[in-house]
């Protein structure tokens, strides 16, 4: 993986935890370490104004403790995968996390599903849209 | 099928119409201005999207020197991926993420790019209904805001663009799907008309399209301008106007390399978008005398509803806006096709875990189609920090308009032979084998309602009276001599239909005016009108 330049490695870690979570890879889809998603994550976080930037990043520092203080024993990370879709289910119905829960899973569903091979297992091809629209602009005078 | 100048999108690339190559690129990239740098024009045009391009075109046709100013980059079509994901952060205003604060939030993406946001639009274009110009006449005294009257301007616009309907070819199966539906249940509907040409349905013009069919503003209004002399700075963010309060003889940028960038001008147009406007004006004192500058922002706010269907439709293929549904224009309601990619899908897929999983597995078998609602709330934008600062809560009667959209549409789709409709209505379950019951009982509050905007306007509104309208008739702002506005901020009220070729006319008369030319004549009559 190319060097990430807007999130340290720990909310890396935690944002690979996350999508697992929210999007529960099962095959055919591909594991989410085996996807770009975190880069995407990175590289989106890059283009986003500081402010939601610094807004993503402590979220998912609050993320990880947040099991923690609702009782379910340890940090997000360490959790079972039933138990942290339970934790993420607590924290959906608590208002003042909710909308930076709801932004992240948008953002982890973003990520994960415009990796290159899912996008293929789904049955959709960019690659050949492009190379389509290569061989046109090379036939016409289009932009 | 339309014919003439309105035909589809079929056209090969040398017939005039539309996609046009300069002679030369005439961009200055702003990243390569470190220092200071002076240049003196005629007028200066500060944002290239749909207001910005063709009032600049046009000055520069005019036999004006004009020189644009443009906060974002140019783009080539062949730097485009068809990937949502990877063109959101390089396309779009803050990587889309623009948000509303209020109940509920609702982000408004926009463009930032040479050609605005035209370059991510859907590319739908409805002229400005005719009931709409009617409240402008009577409500903000624009006298002179007839069909008539516009209809030049339009037909000039909508030659530039090669605004034509989509052919039966294009569609895609979900829109043939509604429209089947539609056809069942007596609604009205058609193919819209769309600035395209030589299209072939690759479904992520909201994206950067890959083909260069998509005739935005950036590669037909902007390359004429420069034809004709007009030079274009990217990378540059206008911060100053410089003058006193009723004359500006100077535009001052910042650069992305740095440095400063100064326009000296006669005239300026501002056209950055009815969120960035105010701002600009607010901050140079200008345009505050009524006390509506960024107030009256009005966002023709969206949702979509995704119906699962038992055979594969492939919601990617084909044009993503590519039918309408106006039978219940008279309630302020409009339904229009909205697809994309899975990862566009996926971003707006209601669930988590294994629900969204399982619904994401069942993509290609699900169409989506939006409902947008004319705004009856009002919200504000100022400045905060640079950046806009938007305000807006959802009225309760445009939830119920919400709700009443999604009614008709789970009808149509359940009469196109869907199995399952989701609406974005928090608290709604699915709805399942033809029974929209949950859905029809359900009483829905704004901050149940899922929705995106993707028309902000009015925050600068034009109207007669000084006390009650930022700019005036001709789009000068109020008190000043030399200081115009030309884009979705000047529009007075809500359109009920997409704004693009409204503001794109408000433009092109604007650069009339200023030339103090007669209104275009000439143009091709087109055979039907949006
Ligand atoms: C996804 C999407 C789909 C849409 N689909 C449709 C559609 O199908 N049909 C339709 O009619 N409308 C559509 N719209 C809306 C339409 O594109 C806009 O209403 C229209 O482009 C607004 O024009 P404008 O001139 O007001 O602003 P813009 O087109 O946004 O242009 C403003 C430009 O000014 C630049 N700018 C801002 N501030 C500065 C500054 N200080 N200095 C220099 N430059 C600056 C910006 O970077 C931008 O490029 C869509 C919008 C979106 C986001
Ligand atoms: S459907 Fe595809 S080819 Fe047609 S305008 Fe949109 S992106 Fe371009």
């Amino acid at each position: 993986m190319s060097a990430l330049q807007a999130i340290a490695p720990r909310e890396a870690s935690i944002f690979a935890c996350l999508c697992d979570a929210v999007v529960a890879p099962q095959p055919p889809l591909p594991a989410v370490r085996a996807t770009d998603a975190v880069r995407a994550f990175d590289a989106g976080l890059v283009a986003a104004p500081r402010l939601n930037r610094l807004a993503l990043r402590a979220g998912l520092l609050a993320l990880e403790v947040a099991p923690l203080a609702l009782g379910f024993g340890a940090r997000l990370r360490r959790l079972t995968p039933a138990r942290r879709a339970a934790a993420l289910a607590r924290l959906d119905r608590c208002a003042p996390v909710a909308p930076l829960l709801k932004a992240l899973r948008a953002m982890a569903h973003l990520s994960y599903y415009g990796d290159l091979r899912v996008l293929n297992e789904l049955g959709h091809d960019p690659e050949a849209i492009v190379a389509r629209a290569a061989a046109l602009r090379g036939l016409e005078g289009r932009w | 099928m339309s014919a003439g100048t309105r035909d589809t999108g079929a056209h090969t690339y040398a017939d005039g119409g539309g996609t046009f190559h300069p002679p030369e690129r005439r961009i200055v990239a702003g990243a390569g201005i470190a220092g200071e740098r002076i240049v003196t024009v005629d007028a200066c045009v500060i944002g290239s999207g749909a207001g910005g391009a063709p009032v600049a075109k046009e000055l520069a046709e005019g036999g004006l020197r004009v020189a644009i100013l443009e906060e974002g980059d140019w783009h080539e079509s062949a730097s485009f991926t068809a990937r949502p994901r990877d063109m959101m952060p390089r396309l779009y205003r803050d990587a889309g993420q623009l948000a509303t604060v209020g109940t509920p939030p609702i982000v408004i993406p926009l463009g930032r790019a040479v050609g605005g946001t035209t370059l991510v639009n859907s590319g739908t274009c409805f002229r400005t209904p005719a009931h709409v110009l009617a409240r402008w006449r009577a409500a903000f005294g624009l006298d002179d805001m007839t069909p008539a009257a516009l209809e030049p301007y339009f037909r000039r616009v909508e030659r530039e663009l090669n605004v034509s309907q989509v052919p039966e070819a294009l569609p895609g199966r979900n829109a043939l799907l509604v429209r089947q539906g539609a056809r069942a249940l007596g609604l009205h509907g058609d193919f819209l008309f769309r600035n395209a040409k030589g299209c072939v349905g690759s479904g992520v013009c909201a994206f950067g399209c890959p083909t260069g069919a998509k005739q935005h503003v950036g590669i037909t209004y902007v390359p004429r301008a420069w034809a004709a002399g007009a030079t274009t700075y990217t990378g540059v963010r206008a911060r100053h106007l410089v003058g006193n309060r009723r004359r500006v003889r100077e535009v001052t940028a910042r650069t992305a390399g740095g440095g400063t960038l100064r326009v000296r001008c006669e005239h300026v147009v501002i056209a950055c978008g009815a969120l960035l406007t105010p701002g600009l004006l607010r901050r140079n004192g200008l345009g505050g005398a009524s006390g509506q500058l960024g107030r009256n922002l009005s966002i023709h706010p969206a949702s979509a509803a995704r119906a699962v269907f038992d055979e594969p439709i492939d919601p990617w293929d084909g044009v993503p806006q590519s039918y309408y549904v106006d039978g219940l224009a008279g309630e302020g309601i409009i339904l229009e096709g909205i697809t994309g990619p899975p990862d566009q899908a996926a971003m707006v897929t209601p669930g988590s875990g294994a629900v969204h999983r399982e619904r994401m597995l069942a993509a290609r078998r699900t169409g989506s189609f939006g409902v947008m609602v004319s705004d009856t709330a009002r919200g504000t934008v100022r400045d905060v920090g640079g950046r806009p600062f938007i305000r807006y809560d959802l009225h309760g009667d445009d939830a119920a308009r919400f709700k009443r959209g999604f009614e008709v549409l789970a009808e149509i789709y359940w009469a196109a032979g869907a199995r399952e409709v989701v609406v974005p209505l928090a608290g709604v379950p699915p709805l399942r084998d033809g029974d929209s019951g949950p859905l029809r009982r359900a009483r829905v509050r704004p901050s149940q309602v899922q929705a995106m905007a993707f028309h902000p306007l009015g925050t600068a509104r034009a109207g007669a009276d000084p006390r009650a309208a930022v700019v005036d008739g001709a789009l000068r702002v109020h008190g000043t001599e030399n200081v115009h506005v030309a884009d979705g901020s000047v529009v007075p009220s809500a359109l009920g239909v997409n704004p693009q070729i409204t503001i794109m006319a408000l433009a092109t008369r604007l650069a009339h005016h200023l030339l103090g030319a007669p209104p275009p004549a000439g143009e091709p009559a087109p055979s039907r009108i949006a």
